[in-house]
């Protein structure tokens, strides 16, 4: 890829990112429509896609992009109301642009003058031309850091009578502060004696160096109120190009021997630290040559001695000494700025380095744990130390790197705000989408293998789920329907529920159905829930007529299918006519889990912890006392528990005193029969083969580190099939 | 509002001033000023409890100053320096390297603070 | 310290209007209605900035203006015009009469705010 590729890689993913914040901004403005912090976002996406847009040649983008700014610029200025139409036509612009950005020789150049066109009928018809000339520039005015920083040298006299005009000149002074670096020197020499003194007239006058890149009127602006009657001289210094100290120089000795200020020999003459001060005060006329070259006959500073012969009044060398010392702080900072600026405050880095950067964590953590057992076996007091410490750097490491795949919910969440109010408009429904816990933090794959699944998922609940305003109208349900996303973490796992105040799921109808196509037999017994996830089985539909919404040839069971292959689960619960809740159950993250290790005979399984309550012993006597039956009293509660040496039929004799490691599922405690409990163990989860893919019960499996595979084993799948068992045996 | 204090001993005029100095009482100020410089070969003048302080107020010590030098008189600036005055000193560009062309006994107000602020700098 | 601004205006929605923005922004606010309501409101004590409407019934801005600036209280203080852009004779005689600035009509919130800042600290 080449460099200029690389930039325009790197400003089309900048730009969809704005473009999807404008979006979401866009969509809050419509119900916020006073909110001018939104407005300013917008407004600066809008800036920023077009000012990047330009350095990279999106020429199309800049063009188009500067008309939709200049709407907002209105509304920011409040000269143009946000109405529903302005929102309207600033998404489509949005698309626009999105369009410019994926395919240009696709874009509809007709469609765009129309766009532009509506938003200039939109816009008052006259935005007072001279408004910017006639009253003061806000300091907030539009700082460009394209712009080039010039150095001035200001000297202004405010007039006699500016107290008695409320004005404090102190204040405008300082003003200048607020426009870039900014030196400021008082004169005093025309104060006079204190019987002579009207002491509510000013005096006292200003020389400024001022660093900025706003540009003279910026300057000027400053001094709007006073600028008829105060003395304003501004001289530009220094264009700010750069010149190294030699050229400078030279420059300034030709500009001064030009303009007949000094000789050329004068200027090799004076010694270099004065000689600035000399020409400083030379070119602002506040002393002449002959001044200069009789100073200089004699070698004490300049400065003290112009003062000294009374050529010149202290206050003047002050103020070039001021000059001469902002000069060059702002040279000084100029060369700094061309080192590489580490603002950065983040990086992008491509998602497969990351991926092969977790890989290696995995790698790490299984040799740490070796090393961790060795060094324990040798019991050499050194080792171990190394060992410990290593240990806790893998800890750390791994937290890190977990981490920096981790993103927020919210900007899946914030895409489907879009799905919602587009799809609702077709179908001629009102939908209110709300969400909850965005800022819930899911793996970077999980997140991004979940959009399609979740797209399905809310279309069924609008095409199918919630019915039209007329229809909920009759039935006395609010006219606006209600589709709540929200996420939430629950243990290991989080938790994301799709819940909206449709019609419910028809029991009857999802089983008529099933009988229909042959899946259950007429007198099958199921519970509710059972019949329930018969919709996610394939080719299942209950839909009467196919729509462009949801029926896409697709159905629940591809939902299922990338729903399990993130190891997740989904859950349905529903009342008829009163609503239905989807709730997908996701892994944090795929790579890695906190487990405990347990042993039956030979073999070796990890539980996730995050799951595990307690563990507790299971004697033969316990065994008897529940006359055959899988429970177990644990301190006055039965706890139903599963055999994993039956469920997994290992050989090998029982031992006399089992543990029952029992865990928290669903708000229900299950037990698991173990021989032994090893301990915890940080568990890297390797993925089994395509073989071993669709085993129930078994997740995944980790290297110990003495290299013995142990399966990690699938809790909810387990407890799910026991269930199974118990209500058909 | 202001509030002044003049205390004379040994023709040492000691003024201790705070309150409101700005052009508002500017011309009061003024007054004060006149008759301590006429009263006594040497003024000190200290501020205290100063609530609001402008350019006003500076130019008038510099041209108490300027009036001081000229007539041999002694002016000195004593006691804490309450940061209302420090903070309008700096901000109205007054503080200076060297002293203006009336300072020939080198004890310009500005340059002083000059000095005070470097030191607290480093 | 609360900074305490006078605005005078006819127009019960530009005074509701600038209260509004300066209220916002930190600003203790006195309204009037003219220059008569505003002397009498002001009352001899002195406000830190004046925003005055000028074409007012019963004492128009520039008197207002004239009468502050001739007070002992509120010479020196603040006073700012509210002026369109056909008003430019009117804007030099507020000038004349005293008048620290002006801002031209429509303005922003910001904008007052940023010109009210030239003025108070």
């Amino acid at each position: 890829m080449s460099n200029s590729e690389q930039h325009k890689a790197a400003y089309k993913e900048e730009a969809y990112e704005l473009l999807a914040e404008l979006e979401t901004s866009l969509l809050e403005l419509e119900e916020n429509s006073g909110d001018a912090e939104l407005i300013g976002r917008i407004f600066r996406a809008l800036h920023t896609i077009k000012g990047s847009g330009s350095m990279f040649g999106f020429d199309d983008i800049v063009e188009f992009t500067h008309e939709v700014e200049t709407s907002f610029d209105m509304v920011r200025n409040g000269l143009l109301p946000v109405t529903k139409e302005l929102i309207d036509l600033t998404l489509s612009s949005r698309d626009y642009i999105k369009i410019l950005l994926d395919k240009p020789e696709a874009a509809d150049k007709q469609k765009a003058g129309e766009i532009i066109n509506s938003l200039k009928k939109l816009s008052p018809k006259t935005i007072m031309p001279d408004e910017e000339k006639n009253s003061p520039a806000t300091l907030s005015a539009k700082r460009n850091g394209s712009e080039k920083n010039v150095t001035y040298r200001i000297r202004v006299r405010p007039p006699l009578d500016i107290f008695t005009r409320g004005i404090n000149p102190t204040l405008l002074i300082n003003e200048l502060h607020g426009l870039g670096e900014c030196s400021i020197v008082a004169q005093t020499d025309t104060i006079p004696h204190i019987v002579d003194i009207d002491p509510e007239s000013c005096y006292t006058y200003w020389d400024i160096i001022l660093t900025t890149d706003l540009g003279i009127n910026a300057i000027k602006d400053v001094f709007i109120f006073i600028e008829d009657d105060c003395e304003l001289d501004i001289y530009i210094i220094d264009d700010g190009r750069r010149a190294d100290e030699e050229s400078a120089q030279s420059m300034l000795k030709n500009i001064f021997t030009r303009r007949g200020y000094v000789t050329r020999e004068d200027l090799e003459r004076i010694s270099a630290p004065h000689k600035r001060i000399g020409e400083i005060l030379v070119e602002r006329g506040d002393l002449t040559e002959e001044d200069i070259k009789k100073a200089l006959r004699n070698q004490k500073p300049i400065g003290e001695m112009l003062v000294k012969a009374g050529m010149v009044d202290a206050g003047k060398v002050e103020s070039a000494l001021a000059e001469q010392q902002h000069i060059k702080e702002i040279k000084l900072k100029e060369q700094q700025k061309e080192q590489p600026a580490d603002s950065a405050s983040s990086i992008r880095v491509a998602s497969d380095k990351l991926d092969s950067l977790v890989n290696l964590v995995g790698e790490m953590v299984t040799v740490q744990a070796r090393l961790s057992q060795a060094s324990a076996y040798r019991s050499d007091p050194e080792l171990l130390s190394i060992s410990e410490e290593v240990e806790r750097l893998t800890a750390e490491l791994r937290d890190q790197t977990m981490s920096i795949r981790m993103l927020p919910i919210g900007t899946t969440f914030s895409k489907f705000k879009r799905l919602v109010r587009d799809l609702s408009k077709e179908l001629g429904k009102e939908i209110e989408l709300t969400t909850e816990g965005a800022e819930t933090e899911l793996d970077k794959t999980v997140i991004e293998k979940l959009n399609d699944p979740m797209v399905h998922l809310i279309r069924n609940c609008i095409d199918h789920g919630i019915e039209t305003p007329d229809i909920r109208s009759r039935i006395g349900k609010p006219v606006q329907g209600m589709l709540h996303l929200s996420a939430r973490h629950s243990g290991a796992y989080v938790l994301i529920e799709i819940m909206d105040d449709g019609a419910g799921l028809d029991a009857d109808a999802i089983r008529a159905k099933a009988v229909e196509k042959g899946m259950i037999t007429p007198d099958a017994e199921l519970t509710e829930k059972e019949i329930y996830s018969l919709i996610l089985a394939p080719g299942f539909s209950t839909a009467k007529t196919i729509t462009n919404v949801s029926g896409r040839g697709v159905g629940m069971d591809v939902v299922k299918r990338a729903i399990d292959n993130l190891r997740g689960s989904i859950g349905i619960t529903s009342q008829k006519g009163v609503g239905t809740t989807i709730t997908l159950k996701l892994p944090l993250t795929l790579a890695i889990i906190e487990g405990l290790l347990v042993k039956i005979s030979e073999e070796y399984f990890v539980l996730p912890l995050s799951v595990v309550e307690e563990c507790v012993e299971l004697t033969r006597q316990d065994i008897a006392n529940a006359h055959g039956r899988h429970l177990a009293n644990v301190r006055g509660q039965i706890v139903p528990y599963i055999r994993l040496r039956e469920q997994f039929t290992i050989n090998g004799k029982q031992p006399e005193i089992e543990q029952i490691v029992i865990v928290g599922i669903e708000g229900r405690r299950v037990g698991f029969v173990v021989d032994n409990v090893v301990g915890e163990h940080q568990t890297v989860i390797k993925t089994l083969g395509r073989v071993y893919k669709d085993i129930e019960g078994i997740s995944g499996a980790t290297i110990l580190g003495d290299g013995t595979v142990a399966l990690i084993l699938d809790i909810q799948k387990l407890v799910q099939t026991a269930e199974h068992e118990e209500v058909r045996g | 509002m202001i509030d002044f204090k003049a205390e004379e001993t040994d023709n040492i005029t000691t003024l201790t001033i705070g309150g409101e100095l700005t052009v508002q009482n500017a011309s009061a100020l003024q007054g004060i000023f006149i008759r301590s410089l006429e009263s006594s070969s040497s003024l000190t003048i200290t501020l205290k409890d100063v609530t609001d302080l402008d350019l006003s107020f500076l130019q008038l010590l510099c041209s108490v100053h300027r009036t001081s030098t000229d007539l041999k008189k002694n002016l000195t600036l004593s006691g804490p320096c309450p940061e209302v005055f420090r903070e309008a000193v700096k901000s109205a560009g007054f503080l200076r390297r060297t002293g203006c062309a009336y300072d020939c006994n080198k004890n310009c107000l500005w340059a002083e603070m000059k000095k005070h602020a470097e030191k607290e700098i480093n | 310290m609360g900074r305490t601004i006078l605005i005078v205006d006819d127009s019960a929605s530009m005074r509701q209007l600038v209260s509004f923005a300066l209220k916002d922004a930190g600003y203790e606010v006195i309204a009037a209605v003219d220059g008569k309501d505003a002397l009498g409101k002001v009352n001899g004590t002195k406000v830190d900035m004046v925003v005055t409407d000028l074409n007012m019934p019963n004492m128009d801005g520039i008197e207002l203006i004239k009468q502050l600036r001739g007070s002992s209280s509120n010479r020196f203080t603040p006073v700012v015009m509210l002026t369109t852009e056909s008003q430019d004779a009117r804007k030099q005689e507020g000038r004349a009469a005293g008048a620290s600035g002006w801002i031209v009509k429509p303005f922003t919130p910001e904008k007052l705010i940023d010109v009210i800042k030239k003025f108070v600290k």
